[in-house]
């Protein structure tokens, strides 16, 4: 296999910012298709656990089987432990211990004259996994204050819902319910390059107009050294504006920019299922499992190849 | 902007509005309506030939119950709700009754009360429990919470009786028709005519043909023959009146006229009276007996009245059946001839007869009116025709003082519940002497309760008839101005009832009654318009001349005249007190002032029409038009001045001068405007009113959104466990649009919403977005976008017609397949998708014992079916499999009912009908069947802009928005647009963009800036846009999903209200390789629903051919289809004489070895060996025609190389 002289680089990451549910955090000296492959990757192919099975015994609420079993599927489910699991669909070694089943069981009945609420608190853990639970779980009285969990269904009285449910360890790219973020993207750092030679030409009211026209600050006029900076390339959002101005102002080239192809700010949002640092790495995890893939069976098709002589 | 629900107890005014015209007119009917047509209905007479007695029979004191149960305990509720109805599948409707009075002549009446089956009753009438229940309780009995009534419920199925557009009435029109000339020798194409509508609504058209000579010959129907008598004649028939007097009247001359060179109408004049003359009548009673004796025979009268009688009867029941007065009848006759030379003189131009404003509406309650009558005349005929016969047969059976003689004879009267019945279920109408309309099929529809939208659209549509619909002229389907205001000019379907199903805007009314008291009114008005300067129709006077003097008219009547430059003062006080009479409805708007009535004056409806023709050569006949009669369209306007609203007809309205919002102050030359529009809201339907920012559309996408809306899949009801409906679709996730017009609040429609918010992009992607295909994200999908259920009902009925007991529900008591150790495999679809299972509970089971779960019964089909041999609620049903089983007692069978089609069904509920039977026979079975988008279903943004779904896109390769990280729903192609500039569309997205940024409702209300409202929303919410930190425009950078890099050009993202139509691939998808053929033939059948084939035709033959795909065509035309081999004999080219000759049964051993059995050998029968025989394919369908040859004696031979 020839390889090509590519520079070889070293791609860093710096966090900006870590919570429970977000995380945003610069990617730099790699290459769009790497961060686009870690996105997708992150979006439908770090695995969760999320119901998947329900089984219904008693509904006499006013929503149907079929209405109830979807929505509890898109219950965020903790996925700590997902790794201990195996999926439903990747069981391929006759691993008699493998786990795939959590449990969970669910008996409300109205019984008040009031409208009762079925909320993922409902759902009664496996005893299994006391660990495995619905996100913002709860089992203690609920009061106004305390999460109150994700709303299935409305009863009135005499209304009666008994199920179990299963949750099993999956993918997003099978359903979206296995998705552990809500959203992720990466954004393109722009490169803004001013050319200072020509701005120098305008006066300073000119420039003053030509840093108004973006309808976001990216730029300001240094009172000190009367020259225009950038404060914040991010918030370019390539609409234009500044480069129509410069060219309402009769001084096209003022500014050049352009998007940077080796720098990426990555918006991780999580469901709840995983923290998103965990995401993070687990998404690099899997991609790495994934090269491994590759490497393995190109190699064993190389050797194939030479057996067969060529 | 005010919240799409409906809050508090009482039902919406709005949407109570929309079916007014029903159900004010069935209240009419089954009030003073039925009233009205027992008390016109003439008794009937017979002579005993025996007594030589005359007996007279008649009907009096119609009653019309309320419905009830039939069977009922006593102590529990007897009456029967609409909602048991539907689930039951039986009719609405109540009890009619009738006395019959029976008289001899000289002696007292007897009366009988004689029940005439039961009458449907429409929904929410007066006569039906939910008239006055609020919200609660209409909730409470099973209703929707918002039900508005104004329909029937025929055997469970809501229907509608159909508004149809007929002539307005009593109003003298002028035409031009072709047909004219072809009535005889001498007529012209010109004619007046005036349609008269007695109080009973039964209806007579009168035509005045004008006649090459100058003559006029007046036309009247009498049992749907047409029967013409001259002019001359007829004017002498009213009253006693001079010729010198009739030359007058008709001549009306000005006095200072007379004498001019001008005399076309003295001529004439002179000629008509010339023409009674000749027929050597001077006097009326010459005149009516003249009548009588010639019509003597049409009109099947007792022989001893006089022919002056019959004249008079003649005059009465078929001459201006309106009038009773015969000045006024001679009055009405004479301005018909007026209007007649005018038309021909070309003083007037001919009205149009297509256009709106010499409409009026057929409504439900008059059509029934018509219909009672029809039925009720034909009953007592009918009693007549039995009587008469007996007396024929046997004399002295016949007592006709006996009441139970004439309860025998009255009980042979037909069941006019049962015909109404009929009406209402079929749409046709059979009657004998006709009742005046042209169709008698078509009048009822059913009330699909697919969604909302298709729901009150039934009860806002207009037929123009059914007639219309087959003419090959355009004319009638024209949208003219006279229909402003009144019909919707977006909302009407396209292709072939195009123009012709129109549908009434939003604001329009249609008078359903007269006024109460019709005497008092018009006399009433009659004071009013005396004090106001008018001159008092007198018969001695006779009328004076247009354009000097105008002609004053009320329902048909002449009141009298005024001078014409005191018209308009006179229209503009009736104005004042008609505004004055509505603020007496309901309450003024703030700033609006209406003057006090005084008098005579407050006892002018606010419904009266005014419609004030000035004169001018060539316009239509001049005078003024007034109008308190039912059926008129009638819609508010505001008046400038005094900023009241007044309700307008539509004749009137073709001659006010109305300020349209955006028309400027501009107007017709020489006249000020007097009125104005409430809003431009008041040309569109409600429906049309629905469309966001229509007015940024091409204006036929406008008509297709219409469409659309209509075959939304959404909310269909409230009450959905209450709806047996045979097939209902629901789409799970709906929600309230972020764009919508001010109609969507006013009309609750966020009680049935019909689509979702979807994040449209704009873009060209995949290459599956091409030609009106879309993409939707599979993520956006499976977290419930669209997802949908279709509800379909079974309604199981086990009895027959003769009531016997044979079959009823029971579950096969044979053993179930696990407990015969066989398990069964599951099932899996036709695209390998696996099948839900139903879990069982064994009586081993840990659940039986301790928690006491009832075990699944042992029966054959225990998994769904339970031992009542109906399906357990929730049970999955595999496609083919039985869903209830049933028992026949007497072959002791059991038959099993199989679930059709290729989708698995689960059990919603199960109905029982039947109250007190023991057997279980009937029930209705309602079951859901999943249709979340697949492939091939189709979707549409509200504004014309459908597509079909192309591919469930992977989340991880939909394009993203680098900064929010939104990735779309649904993308779209960009040349979706500038062919069809749907720019609302466009629009739609920015400002739903901006109000879900901002967290508000928008309004999309089309033409904001014509009704005063400064926007503009491109600008606005492109500055909320901005501000937000979104591009102004609408666009965003994105990068695509699948290389992670940016797109060159921004692309247009935002939300757009999206609907999912109802044309699912699962419906309609036709899939064969081998399959049924036609037994004869053995070429494949057709219909999706036989498992038949789609026919590859000639054309398509054509193009294969045209490939030189040979080896598919030969796939296609005879592998596929008929192949055959045959055996033909090559020595004489026969296919039907070779036979197999006779092998000898081989022994059992070589049976059991079959591989070696000798191939058999056939012989020809004509050439007597087998040597030559060889074996061809060929199509089936050529042998089958040799045969059929062969019969007729016809030998075809192949020549076999």
């Amino acid at each position: 296999m020839s390889s090509r002289a590519a520079p070889k680089r070293t791609p860093q990451v710096s966090v900006r910012k870590i919570e429970p549910d977000f995380c945003e955090f610069v990617l730099s000296d790699t290459d769009p298709s790497v961060a686009n492959a870690l996105r997708r990757v992150m979006l439908s192919e770090v695995p969760t656990l999320a119901i998947d099975l329900v089984e219904i015994e008693v509904n006499t609420t006013v929503l149907n089987d079929e209405f109830i079993a979807h929505r509890l599927g898109l219950i965020p489910l903790v996925s700590q432990r997902v790794w201990d699991f195996t999926g439903a669909y990747d069981t391929n070694d006759d691993d008699e211990n493998a786990l795939m089943d959590i449990v969970f069981q669910m008996d409300v009945k109205c019984t008040g004259d009031d409208t009762l609420d079925v909320t993922s608190n409902d759902l009664q853990l496996d005893p299994s996994f006391p660990d495995i639970h619905p996100v913002a779980y709860s089992t203690g009285p609920q009061d106004a204050q305390a999460e109150k969990g994700v709303l299935l269904v409305k009863l009135r009285k005499g209304q009666h819902l008994k199920l179990k449910a299963i949750a099993r360890k999956g993918i997003g790219k099978d359903h979206a319910k296995w998705q552990p973020v809500a959203t992720v993207a990466f954004q393109y750092m722009p490169d803004i390059r001013i050319n200072h030679a020509l701005m120098d030409t305008l006066s300073e009211e000119q420039k003053l107009q030509w840093i108004q026209s973006s309808p976001n600050p990216v730029f300001r006029l240094n009172p000190v050294t009367a020259q225009v900076e950038v404060v914040d390339a991010e918030a370019y959002r390539y609409d234009g504006e500044v480069i129509a101005k410069a060219k309402a102002l009769g001084k096209e080239g003022l500014v050049n920019i352009t998007p940077r192809q080796d720098m990426f700010i990555f918006r991780v949002e999580g469901t709840g299922a995983m923290a998103t640092q965990q995401i993070v790495v687990a998404a690099i995890d899997v991609l790495l499992r994934k090269l491994d893939t590759l490497q393995q069976s190109l190699a064993s098709a190389d050797a194939a190849m030479d057996m067969d002589g060529l | 902007m005010q919240k799409g629900s409906v809050e508090g107890l009482e039902t919406p005014r709005e949407l109570l509005d929309l079916v007014q015209p029903h159900i004010e007119s069935y209240d009419y009917f089954l009030g003073e309506g039925i009233q009205r047509v027992v008390e016109h209905i003439d008794p009937i007479e017979v002579e005993h030939p025996s007594t030589r007695n005359r007996h007279r029979f008649w009907f009096e004191n119609p009653i019309i119950g309320r419905p009830v149960k039939d069977l009922v305990s006593a102590g529990t509720d007897e009456r029967l709700f609409p909602t048991e109805c539907r689930e039951a599948g039986v009719t609405y409707k109540a009890s009619f009754q009738l006395d019959i009075c029976f008289q001899q002549e000289g002696q007292g009446i007897k009366r009988m009360v004689r029940r005439f089956g039961l009458l449907p009753v429409m929904v929410r009438s007066l006569h039906c429990y939910l008239r006055r229940f609020d919200r609660k309780q209409m909730v409470k009995k099973g209703e929707e919470a918002n039900e508005m009534g104004g329909y029937f419920i025929c055997n469970g199925i809501e229907r509608v009786l159909r508004m149809l557009i007929q002539q307005r009435r009593h109003y003298v029109m002028a035409l031009r028709r072709g047909a004219y000339e072809n009535r005889g020798k001498n007529f012209t194409n010109m004619a007046t005519l005036i349609r008269c509508v007695r109080p009973d609504e039964s209806s007579a058209q009168i035509r005045c043909h004008y006649m090459k000579d100058g003559l006029v010959n007046v036309s009247f129907i009498i049992r749907r023959a047409e029967f013409f008598v001259p002019a001359g004649i007829l004017l002498k028939c009213f009253m006693e009146v001079t010729d010198r007097e009739l030359f007058d009247k008709i001549s009306a001359l000005d006095p200072e006229e007379r004498g001019r060179a001008e005399t076309f109408r003295e001529d004439r004049a002179e000629l008509l009276i010339r023409q009674a003359a000749h027929f050597g009548l001077h006097t009326r009673a010459q005149c009516v007996e003249y009548l009588g004796h010639t019509f003597r025979t049409v009109m099947d009268v007792p022989s001893r009245r006089t022919d002056y009688q019959v004249g008079e009867e003649l005059l009465r029941l078929y001459l201006f059946i309106h009038l009773t007065h015969p000045a006024d009848k001679l009055n009405l006759l004479l301005f018909m001839l007026h209007k007649l030379y005018a038309l021909v003189s070309g003083q007037c131009c001919e009205d149009n007869p297509d256009a709106l404003n010499h409409h009026e509406l057929l409504l439900p309650g008059h059509l029934m009116m018509r219909f009672m009558k029809e039925n009720l005349e034909a009953g007592l005929a009918s009693m007549k025709a039995n009587i008469v016969a007996e007396m024929g047969r046997n004399p002295d059976a016949v007592m006709l003082l006996d009441e139970k003689y004439v309860k025998k004879m009255a009980d042979k009267m037909p069941d006019i519940g049962r015909k109404v019945e009929y009406l209402l279920n079929t749409g046709n109408m059979t009657t004998r002497f006709g009742i005046d309309i042209s169709q008698n099929t078509g009048f009822t529809v059913v009330a699909e309760k697919l969604n909302f939208f298709r729901y009150l659209s039934h009860f806002r549509s207009v037929h123009r008839g059914a007639y219309f619909a087959e003419l090959r002229t355009t004319t009638v389907r024209k949208l003219l101005p006279e229909s402003w205001g009144f019909m919707c000019p977006v909302h009407t379907p396209d292709g072939s009832p195009c123009g012709l199903l129109n549908h009434l805007t939003a604001a329009c009314k249609v008078a359903g009654t007269g006024p109460e008291s019709p005497e008092d009114t018009d006399a009433a008005i009659a004071m009013v318009l005396a004090g106001l300067g008018m001159t008092p129709a007198v018969p001695a006077l006779s009328m004076p001349p247009i354009p000097l003097y105008c002609v004053i008219m009320l329902d048909g009547r002449i009141l009298g005249h005024v001078r014409s430059d005191r018209a308009s003062h006179i229209v503009a006080r009736l104005r004042g007190i008609k505004a004055a009479a509505l603020a007496r409805l309901q309450p003024l708007p703030a700033g609006a002032k209406v003057t006090t009535l005084q008098g005579p004056e407050r006892f002018i409806p606010a419904g009266l029409e005014v419609a004030h023709l000035p004169y001018e050569r060539g316009s239509p006949y001049p005078g003024i038009y007034l109008f308190t009669a039912a059926a008129r369209f009638q819609r508010p306007v505001r008046q400038v001045i005094s900023r009241a609203p007044e309700l307008i007809g539509s004749l009137e309205q073709a001659h006010m001068s109305i300020r349209c919002p955006d028309g400027g102050a501009g107007g017709s030359r020489g006249q000020r405007f007097t009125h104005e529009e409430f809003g431009t809201g008041a040309m569109l339907s409600v429906v049309a009113g629905l469309t966001p920012y229509s007015d940024y559309n091409q204006s036929p996408r406008n008509m297709y959104q219409c469409q659309m809306g209509k075959q939304t899949m959404g909310t269909p009801a409230q009450a959905m466990a209450h709806r047996p409906d045979g097939k209902m679709y629901r789409i799970h996730t709906p929600q309230t649009p972020l764009a919508r017009t001010h109609r969507y609040d006013a009309y609750k429609m966020d009680e049935y919403p019909n689509g979702t918010n979807a994040i449209v992009a704009v873009l060209s992607y995949t290459g599956y977005d091409m030609e009106d295909a879309m993409i939707l994200c599979k993520s956006a999908v499976d977290r419930g976008f669209a997802h949908g259920t279709l509800y379909k009902t079974d309604l199981v009925d086990l009895r027959t017609d003769k009531g016997d007991k044979e079959q009823v529900f029971a579950p096969d008591s044979r053993k179930p397949r696990f407990m015969r150790g066989r398990e069964q495999e599951p099932q899996k679809g036709a695209f390998g998708e696996e099948y839900p299972q139903n879990i069982q509970t064994p009586p081993t089971s840990q659940s039986v014992s301790s928690r006491r779960v009832r075990a699944s019964p042992s029966h054959q089909d225990a998994d769904r079916i339970d031992i009542d041999g109906l399906p357990h609620i929730g049970a999955a049903i595999w496609p083919g499999q039985s869903y209830y089983s049933t028992l026949d007692r007497i072959t002791k069978t059991h038959k099993g009912g199989k679930l059709k089609g290729e989708e698995v069904a689960v059990i919603d509920q199960v109905t029982v009908i039947g109250a007190k039977e023991r057997d279980l026979q009937k029930a209705a079975i309602k079951m859901r069947i999943s249709r979340n988008p697949v492939i091939g279903d189709k979707f549409s943004s509200r504004h014309g802009q459908k597509g079909v779904l192309s591919q469930h896109w992977p989340d991880a390769d939909m394009p993203f928005c680098p900064r929010t990280g939104i990735r779309p729903d649904l993308i779209i192609n960009p040349h979706a647009f500038p062919s069809r500039m749907t720019i609302g569309m466009l629009v739609e997205s920015l400002v739903s963009k901006a109000g879900a940024l901002q967290g508000k409702f928008v309004d999309a209300s089309p033409f904001q800036r014509s009704d005063g409202i400064e926007t503009d929303p491109i600008k606005d919410f492109g500055d909320a846009l901005e501000e937000a930190g979104f591009a102004r425009h609408g666009g965003e950078t994105m990068v695509s999903g699948i290389t992670g890099e940016e797109f060159a050009a921004d692309i247009f993202v935002g939300p757009v209200y999206y609907q999912r139509l109802r044309h699912m691939v699962s419906d309609k998808f036709q899939v064969r390789s081998t399959g049924p053929v036609n037994k004869l033939t053995r070429q494949p059948v057709k219909g999706r629903k036989l498992g038949g084939g789609i026919r590859f035709g000639e054309m398509e033959r054509d193009a294969l051919l045209a490939h030189g795909a040979a080896y598919l065509l030969h796939d296609r035309l005879h592998t596929c289809s008929d192949y055959d081999v045959a055996d033909c004999c090559a020595n004489c080219g026969s296919i039907l004489s070779p036979t197999q000759r006779p092998v000898p049964l081989p022994s059992f051993a070589a049976r059991l070895n079959l591989g070696s059995t000798p191939a058999s050998k056939a012989t020809c029968r004509i050439c007597g060996e087998g040597a030559r025989i060889e074996r061809i394919a060929l199509p089936y369908v050529f042998r089958y025609l040799l045969a059929e040859l062969a019969v007729m004696n016809i030998k075809l031979s192949l020549t076999m190389q």
